[in-house]
């Protein structure tokens, strides 16, 4: 038997912490179609690791890199065994888990940001959020910042604000980036003016619900213990204990 | 006779029949069928739809009775069958299986609804190196602390007796000292004679 499901079920992270705590000394495999990889544990401590795409025969990444790599897994498999082999296993990984974790999660990051700028174009359409609340109170805006921002109530698109400011798409489209993750601005939805809530009825199927739970309520009290005297329980443990 | 009742319940494959059979003073009576769901039948081969039943002899007069519910959901209304004037009951989770986590956490609370009875946590499969650790299974189950976790083998005999004495030893807390005798135990007159 092993350690086996899926990253939804148990994360990474965790899974590095139980081996840490547990000083496990084994092979971690991990499947996310379609790279596959292998991580070796030798006392609680993460060795080496590698990542490797299946379709295409390759090296992805080794050592660090490989848990870096894996650290943005959501939907792996995997499995864990135990296996004194790992202890054989040549390190290459010399930070340890939390610093390597820090470092994918700053990855993560900032690959959301350049994706976010990615798809931002002089089209897009902006808006102030409709919850203001959203947005943390303790942000500080510079005049940049502020500029842009006084912009979003004024024009509809990128491209008008950079009319309006004299200033190029390359500069506009990070500063609205960051306004947009703090919260303050959005990308303009139209589907949101589809009258589309008119056609879901959350409540459809739900008519028996409230029924159900009165009869469970109902069950539940019927099924109050009687409890057992405490020296029936007591003689019950004596012959368990003895068995 | 008087029957006292424990259910031993958990998710698919977490060791309810094993653990019944560990301590039972008969070969359990077993209703399997075959399983026709591929990837449960990469779990098991068979399952039990009807329960897992054995029986510890006490004295003369009063009969322990386990019985193990079936495990998948689709079978669920069994349990409150089960349930009825069980007087503690043990939760089962393969600690083997993240998985099983989640499904074990809606199975604690769907059981409250369905009992008051005092119930423990047996951590199965510690025997495997591999096994998640208790502090790990109790955070992610949010077990609160009173409720008793237990490390399990549910093959081996003696760790299944530490279970029950654990399971036996919570329900004897929860009952006062004054009410010693009063209420008479759960009583199902001849049933299984
Ligand atoms: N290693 C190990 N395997 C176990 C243990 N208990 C049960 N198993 C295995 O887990 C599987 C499911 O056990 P079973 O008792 O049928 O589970 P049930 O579906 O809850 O009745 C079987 O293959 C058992 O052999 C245990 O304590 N340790
Ligand atoms: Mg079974």
């Amino acid at each position: 038997m092993a350690l086996e499901g899926t990253l939804q079920d148990m994360s990474l992270t965790d899974l590095f912490a139980i081996f840490r705590i547990g000083v496990k000394t084994g092979v971690l495999l991990l499947k996310q179609h379609p790279e596959r990889a292998v991580v070796y544990v030798a006392n609680g401590s993460l060795v080496d690791a590698v990542v490797f795409n299946e379709l295409h025969r390759r090296l992805i990444a080794n050592g660090e890199l490989a848990i870096i790599h894996l650290l943005a897994w959501e939907n792996a498999t995997f499995t864990f065994f135990s296996d004194k082999s790992a202890l054989l296993c040549q390190r290459r990984i010399f930070r340890d888990n939390d610093t390597l974790i820090r470092e994918a999660l700053d990855n993560s990051s900032s690959s959301r940001r350049a994706a976010l700028e990615r798809s931002l174009t002089l089209d897009t359409r902006l808006a102030m959020t409709l919850l203001p609340e959203r947005a943390d109170p303790a942000i500080n805006l510079d005049l940049e910042q502020w500029r842009i921002l006084s912009q979003i109530s004024i024009c509809d698109t990128i491209q008008e604000i950079c009319t309006n400011t004299r200033k190029p798409a390359e500069e506009v489209i990070p500063v609205v980036a960051g306004l947009i993750k703090f919260g303050l601005i959005e990308v303009k939805d139209e589907a949101r003016n589809l009258p589309f809530y008119d056609n879901v009825s959350p409540y459809k199927n739900n008519q028996s619900a409230p029924e159900a739970a009165g009869k469970l309520l109902v069950r539940a009290n019927s099924n109050r213990i009687r409890q057992p005297g405490k020296r029936l329980l007591q003689a019950i443990m004596r012959r368990v204990h003895n068995l | 006779m008087q029957a006292v009742k424990l259910v031993i319940t958990g998710a698919y494959s977490a060791g309810k029949t094993n653990f019944i059979r560990s301590i039972s003073d008969i070969e359990p009576v077993l209703t399997e069928y075959e399983v026709t769901d591929p990837e449960e039948r990469l779990l098991k081969k068979e399952t039990t739809v009807a329960l897992d039943f054995g029986k510890i002899a006490i004295s003369e007069e009063v009969v322990l009775f386990l019985f193990g519910t079936p495990g998948q959901e689709r079978f669920d209304f069994m349990w409150e069958v089960l349930s009825e004037g069980c007087v503690g009951y043990v939760v089962m989770v393969d600690s083997c299986r993240p998985a099983h986590l989640l499904e074990t956490q809606r199975l604690i609370a769907r059981f409250a609804t369905i009992t008051d009875a005092p119930f423990v946590v047996a951590a199965n499969k510690q025997d495997d190196p591999a096994a998640l650790p208790l502090s790990y299974i109790r955070r992610r189950l949010q077990l609160p602390f009173e409720i008793p976790l237990l490390p399990c083998v549910a093959t081996e005999r003696e760790s299944v007796k530490n279970v029950l004495l654990a399971l036996l030893d919570h329900i004897d807390q929860g009952i006062p000292d004054s009410d010693d005798e009063e209420i008479p135990p759960t009583i199902v007159d001849g049933m299984f004679s």
